[in-house]
């Protein structure tokens, strides 16, 4: 297990090299640029949208709030309470800076993600909509890039294991450990039977009750978390210079806090950024493409809000939360540091609201991913597939509750780099087409441009 | 003899009608019955992070699907589409309407050495009524 560990840890340093960060902070910034840095100017447009509902494009609109609701269910989740934890565990208060820098560009790695997702999806045999890397890989680009899709499919299957399965395991089980005295293994036993009974079984109900109820934890989430920053307001201004001197000068051991370098900081804080908002790694879009929309560039702002709510709204409670209570060189990382910094400030509530909160977020994470990667692996294999891989699903859940932190982790984000490399070679050869709708959208007023006309100059 | 006739048919899978639609509708020109035809949907996971319709119009678009493949074999039958078990949903259906007869596809199976599949093995051995198992 050491030998295994010390691999992955090895792997982990290579693939998370600068070659890695380059290409997603890179990917991200060529497209903000491409784009005239529209991901940034037009928020306040994309939460105009958004709060005046959408329309289905089928039947029934949806809400103001449901839009709000759905936005914030997707995108909050076990990356922005314990993610931001062990980035700042393991790189120091600075790497959050270095996830917010992440956030910036990967609004327009998302914005792109969803514009393609939804510009190239197919409908399957059932009438569904279906969409996503592989889908705007093959449908996209020439066929001597069609290597990409497989390549994609292939990594995208295994990843979920990572992101989507063994850390969220891993978060609940260590959190109700330290919260309630649970033993992992019981947790991982629970979230198996309980994950069988959706995705296996067919008792969606639990599923839908879960669902319904995330929007409810996000609110309380991030109500707790304002309160913890308005106890401690005072030091607020100066916790987030300390983040911003901190990302560009190694952090000192100090407590139980092992000391960092700039370097680490970056490496995590752009790491753990791209875990929680998932920019660049191909995944939401494969949920974008299933979405009821008017259509790419739609779908694309509300997908670059996620992104903005997600890390530089989110995170960034969680993450001064962290550092304004001191809790931040307790020696304690993931959910149970985030888990510390609120019972901190809110002593006797704190810990349980964020126990029970991580606890219906990574649940729901759990089903919802086991989607993404079932598409993949649908992709590669045909549907017969599918009943195995959900089986082998079930099983990593225990696997991954009883498995050590750190390591399940480095090898989620070791997964996600192989994930996001196909994507993001897609995305950077699709610019043309995403600048190309994006500007006939802006110019007609909100108007989608026609498929047809959209299909000359795509990337080759 | 045979007044309801049903058969299952597989809208992704060409070798479930191939032969035995050909059959089915031959049968009931000769016995002048009924035309019924049944295809099941995979139970879809309506999971949380999807739009709160996804997969509702599934039935429907398999349904047509269906429909035209009955259409281009030159055959009339009233087509349903369910989501659910497979061979649950044809047993159900076989017995609502009352059918004495189910023609069900049972070709050449890939996996394995298996003469018949598990789906066409289930009907045949639940079935109310009787069944004609066409091979390639």
């Amino acid at each position: 297990m050491e030998a295994l560990s010390n691999i992955v840890s090895e792997i982990n340093g290579v693939v998370w090299g600068p070659l890695m960060l380059a290409l997603i902070l890179g990917t991200g910034l060529f497209l903000q640029s491409r784009l005239g840095f529209m991901p940034v100017r037009k928020i306040g447009y994309g939460f105009k949208k958004l709060w005046a509902g959408r329309q289905g494009s089928g039947e029934g609109e949806i809400s103001p709030f449901n839009a709000l609701m759905t936005s914030l269910a997707a995108t909050i989740g076990t990356g922005n309470i314990a993610g931001v934890a062990t980035a700042i565990f393991l790189g120091g208060p600075g790497a959050l800076f270095w996830m917010w820098c992440t956030a910036l560009v990967g609004m327009a790695t998302k914005y792109a993600e969803a514009v393609c997702a939804v510009r190239y999806r197919e409908v399957d045999e059932l009438g569904n909509h279906v969409g996503g890397p592989m889908y705007y890989i093959k449908n996209g680009l020439a066929k001597k890039w069609h290597w990409l899709a497989p390549a994609f499919a292939i990594f995208g299957a295994i990843a979920g294991f990572g992101i989507g399965n063994t850390v969220q395991a891993n978060s609940v089980a260590s959190v109700v450990k330290d919260t309630f005295g649970v033993d992992t293994m019981v947790s991982g036993v629970i979230m198996l039977a309980l994950t069988a009974a959706v995705i296996l079984g067919g008792i969606q109900r639990i599923g839908a009750v879960a669902g319904k109820l995330v929007p409810f934890m996000a609110i309380a989430y991030i109500g707790c978390g304002i309160i913890v920053l308005g106890l401690n307001i005072g030091e607020i201004p100066g916790a987030i210079a300390f983040i911003v001197k901190d990302a560009f000068t190694p952090t000192a051991a100090t407590g139980g806090f092992a000391g960092a370098s700039v370097w680490m900081a970056i490496r995590f804080g752009v790491a753990r950024g791209v875990f929680s908002n998932e920019a660049g790694l191909g995944s939401a879009p494969i949920a974008h493409a299933a979405a009821e929309t008017k259509g790419p560039v739609s779908q694309g702002v509300v997908a670059m809000l996620g992104t903005f709510i997600d890390t530089l709204i989110v995170c960034s409670i969680t993450g001064i939360a962290i550092v304004v209570t001191g809790a931040w060189s307790s020696g304690a990382t993931g959910a149970a540091l985030t888990s510390a910094a609120f019972e901190a400030a809110l002593p006797g509530v704190g810990k349980y609201m964020v126990s029970i909160v991580l606890a219906i977020f990574a649940f729901t994470t759990i089903l919802g991913w086991s989607f993404y990667s079932e598409k993949c692996v649908g992709y590669l294999f045909g549907v017969k597939a599918i009943m195995p891989f959900r089986i082998l699903w079930v099983l990593a859940v225990p696997l991954g509750a009883s498995l050590d932190l750190g390591f399940v982790w480095l090898l989620a984000d070791t997964l996600n780099a192989m994930m996001a490399i196909p994507n993001l070679i897609a995305l950077l050869l699709l610019s043309p087409v995403i600048v190309k709708l994006t500007k006939y959208y802006f110019a007609n007023d909100g108007e989608e441009m026609p498929a047809d006309a959209a299909a000359e100059g795509s990337g080759d | 003899m045979y007044k309801k006739i049903l058969i299952p048919i597989d809208y992704a899978d060409e070798a479930s009608w191939k032969n035995a639609l050909p059959a089915a509708i031959d049968e009931a020109e000769r016995h002048g019955a009924e035309l019924h035809a049944i295809t099941v949907v995979p139970e879809i996971l309506r999971l949380p992070n999807l739009p709160e319709n996804y997969g509702s119009g599934a039935c429907d678009h398999v349904k047509k699907t269906v429909e035209g493949i009955v259409a281009d074999n030159g055959g009339t039958a009233t087509v349903v589409a369910r989501e659910g078990s497979i061979y649950r949903e044809i047993l159900k259906e076989a017995h609502a309407i009352g059918a004495d007869l189910i023609v069900i596809a049972s070709p050449k199976a890939e996996f394995m050495n298996e003469l018949m599949g598990p789906n066409v093995a289930r009907v045949v051995r639940n079935a109310h009524c009787s069944i004609l198992v066409v091979r390639d």
